[in-house]
């Protein structure tokens, strides 16, 4: 058990087992010979029988805790602050919908996560098991990651043990390729049985430490082919964290300095839906990292003792689980609900669904802004909270704008202002420096999203604050300046030719004057302003 | 693992509990800067002597790597390479079948190692008959196929791979070719 962790064992467990689970000290794989036992491979410490029984009825015991799904104040929280979840219920809870799961293994035979199971249809990439259907957990101590965020998506309702999903008659898949970490494995679980797959789970991403962290070229070619033929044409959705990196370390004065989820090549590029945190009060926690990459959010731990309730290894719970590990398995539920009420639903339209039917949180934070069609984005919040009720209800009558193939792209003309990046004063004074495009005869009329590639040659790049304007005079803040950690490393990456994702200009028109504004923020470093560009994606 | 588990926050926890980050644990509670890794601004210095580096290509951008001596990954069935795949450089191989590539680091730091195979992307999509036969014409053998456009190649365990891939970018025949990396993803 972590320390801190509140791990429960099953209220009622001569009730109730799905499966009962046997625990092995370290088994070797031919126990998998045995018809009923589940191996995760060598030299595990976890083993599982699987024995078949009826899931029972009756109401979730720890459904209660779950302030996540409906937020009644119980633990000191605000009302409200939720996912809305119950409200969606009533219309669908997520069957016909294939939620694949990857992470580092899956409890299958959890008893609040078998009974949602595609029997067959999952993976195990660890190198002892590879090809088996089974990516469990192999050592207790370790392996704890993906059963706690596949609760939080599809966890079994009424079945009266434990906890409930956002979407709790969703069908699981899961995929461990977390557990080997090859391209290969990651490439090939975001691509797995796409036709049937409909939403991929991921609460993985680079290291939150104010690096530049680039996206190898299969990772994004892995990505552009399930958006373009998954599901038949209307694509996969994919569903990554937006990272825990606000404050990721303090400088020697104690000023937090903060990660930005644009210095992650996962999820800044077209087709993630990125996910925040907030927490039981609405608010952004304090590991809340910023970007304009960010979808929406959805609730986790905070300031206060408060996490989140869900499954974990042999056959528990914990209520403790937290970051935005827990948050993008909630939306990812509420994926899987609209997708149930109208499954015609492309890649875009869940995008476009998600922001408008967000529920704007904190609102008296200074960082909303006026946005297109009515919106308001935030750098700390993307569009707002996920509204599982209003999404579902809006996609129910959603009118498609279609996939990929109907998708358009519009280039800007490449700048190469060279432009020099003057230091900081003594008096501490900074001078942003501007270069300006202007994109004529782009037929996009309503963007729904904006890569920015930039480029400057820097002595430290992390003095660096980025912000690209749009004609409609709205700013999405690309980079903030921080300070990076490091032994062997000067600076906080290249910024060579780096590509920078936007949501916040969703529903604008192309057409018109785009600036970039570039301001050295800290002394003793300088540079130059080389070169940007733009590529526009919308209808 | 490298990892900072769904649990928060794990370079700062880490740092705060004097561990690798995937052993931080969860400690939900109000934010305290007094506990979290201090770092500071280090100016830009001339590298005494240059780290052995290799390149690679990442699509159409070209990525340098150096070699860390002080590590080696270890790849063999049975281990967990997530967060035990990485050994001190001249450890004695857990597994006697274990195979052994260097340790690189990127840009950023971070580890990247070899275990084998080398990952194409086609210029344009293939039934797998004329995939089969575009990588064979390349000199290389065809494992699997991940998608119309991206196929897995038998590459060996090590620089091997790396090099195998940058031979088969530099043949024209391909959109990109790179090595299979092991690479440590964060939990988040």
């Amino acid at each position: 058990m972590r320390p801190g962790a509140a791990l429960r064992s099953n209220l009622l467990p001569g009730l109730l087992a799905v499966v009962a689970i046997t625990f092995a000290g370290c088994s070797n794989d031919s126990s998998s010979t045995q018809p009923n036992t589940v191996s995760a491979g060598s030299n595990c410490d976890l083993s599982y029988t699987l024995t078949q029984n009826p899931v029972l009825i009756g109401s979730d015991p720890l459904l209660g805790d779950q302030w996540h799904l409906i937020n009644t104040g119980q633990n000191g929280g605000t009302p409200g602050e939720d996912l809305r979840a119950a409200g969606a219920w009533s219309f669908t809870r997520g069957s016909g919908v294939r939620v694949a799961i990857i992470d580092d293994a899956i409890e299958l035979t959890h008893p609040d996560l078998y009974p949602n199971l595609v029997p067959g249809a999952s993976r195990s990439y660890r190198n002892g098991n590879r090809g088996s259907v089974w990516p469990v957990p192999c050592i207790k101590a370790e392996d704890d990651h993906g059963t706690a965020v596949a609760g939080l998506v599809l966890a079994r309702d009424d079945n009266a043990i434990g906890v409930v999903g956002v979407a709790p008659r969703a069908s699981l898949v899961g995929y461990d390729a977390l557990s080997t970490s090859y391209d290969v494995d990651i490439a090939d679980a975001l691509t797995r049985d796409s036709q049937l797959n409909a939403i991929y789970q991921n609460s993985w991403g680079s290291p939150d430490d104010g690096h530049l962290h680039p996206a190898d070229a299969v990772f994004s070619a892995a990505i552009q082919s399930g958006l373009l033929t998954g599901r038949q044409g209307k694509g996969s959705i994919y569903v990554f964290a937006g990272g825990n990196g606000r404050c990721f370390a303090v400088s020697k004065t104690r000023e937090c300095q903060d990660d930005n989820s644009n210095f992650d090549g996962y999820v800044n590029q077209r087709g993630i839906v990125t996910v925040c945190a907030v927490d039981d009060k609405g608010m952004s926690p304090w590991y809340g990292e910023p970007g304009a990459t960010l979808t929406v959010c959805a609730p986790s731990s905070g300031s206060s003792p408060v996490g989140i309730t869900t499954t974990a290894l042999t056959g528990t719970y914990e209520s403790n689980f937290s970051g935005t590990s827990a948050s993008t398995p909630m939306v990812s539920g509420v994926i899987a609900l609209m997708l149930s009420a109208n499954p015609s639903l492309t890649w875009r339209d869940v995008r476009i669904i998600l922001a408008r039917s967000a529920r704007r949180n904190d609102p008296t934070d200074a960082g909303w802004l006026k946005a297109a069609d009515g919106l308001q984005f935030n750098h700390k919040y993307g569009f707002g909270v996920a509204n599982a009720q209003a999404a579902v209800a809006l996609a129910s009558t959603w009118s498609s704008v279609g996939g990929s193939a109907a998708m358009k792209t519009c280039d800007s003309p490449q700048r190469t202002p060279s432009l020099p990046l003057p230091d900081v004063t003594p008096n501490g004074v900074s001078t942003p420096v501007s270069d300006s495009l202007s994109i004529a005869g782009c037929d996009i009329t309503s963007i729904e999203f904006v890569e920015i590639f930039f480029t400057a040659t820097h002595t430290y790049s992390g003095d660096l604050k980025v912000s690209v304007s749009s004609p409609a005079a709205a700013v999405s803040q690309l980079a903030n300046a921080r300070i990076c950690e490091g032994s062997t490393r000067d600076s906080c990456g290249a910024y060579n030719n780096w590509r920078f994702g936007s949501m916040r200009h969703l529903g604008e028109t192309a057409n018109g004057t785009w600036t970039m504004t570039v301001t050295d923020m800290s002394p003793g470093d300088t540079g130059r302003f080389d070169g940007w560009s733009l590529r526009l994606y919308g209808r | 693992m490298t990892a900072s588990l769904g649990h928060l926050p794990a370079c700062a926890l880490a740092a705060l509990l004097g561990m690798p980050a995937a052993m931080a644990q969860p400690v939900p509670g109000p934010f305290d800067s007094s506990r979290i890794e201090t770092v500071s601004k280090r100016p830009a210095v001339a590298v005494k002597s240059a780290p052995t580096t290799h390149a690679w290509h990442d699509g159409t951008a070209i990525r340098m790597l150096s070699l860390d001596p002080t590590l080696e990954a270890h790849f063999a069935a049975g281990l967990l390479p997530q967060d035990r795949v990485l050994r001190p450089a001249g450890s004695t191989a857990r597994d006697a079948a274990a195979q052994i590539s260097p340790v690189l680091r990127d840009e950023s730091g971070r580890p990247r190692s070899l275990p084998g195979g080398v990952l194409v992307v086609l210029k344009t999509p293939m039934d797998e008959a004329g995939a089969r036969a575009l990588i064979s014409q390349a000199g290389a053998i065809p494992l699997h196929a991940l998608s119309d456009r991206l196929w897995l190649i038998q590459g060996p365990v090590g620089l091997g791979s790396l090099r195998l891939a940058n031979q088969l970018q530099a043949a024209g025949l391909f959109e990109s070719a790179q090595p299979n990396w092991w690479m440590p993803r964060t939990l988040k």
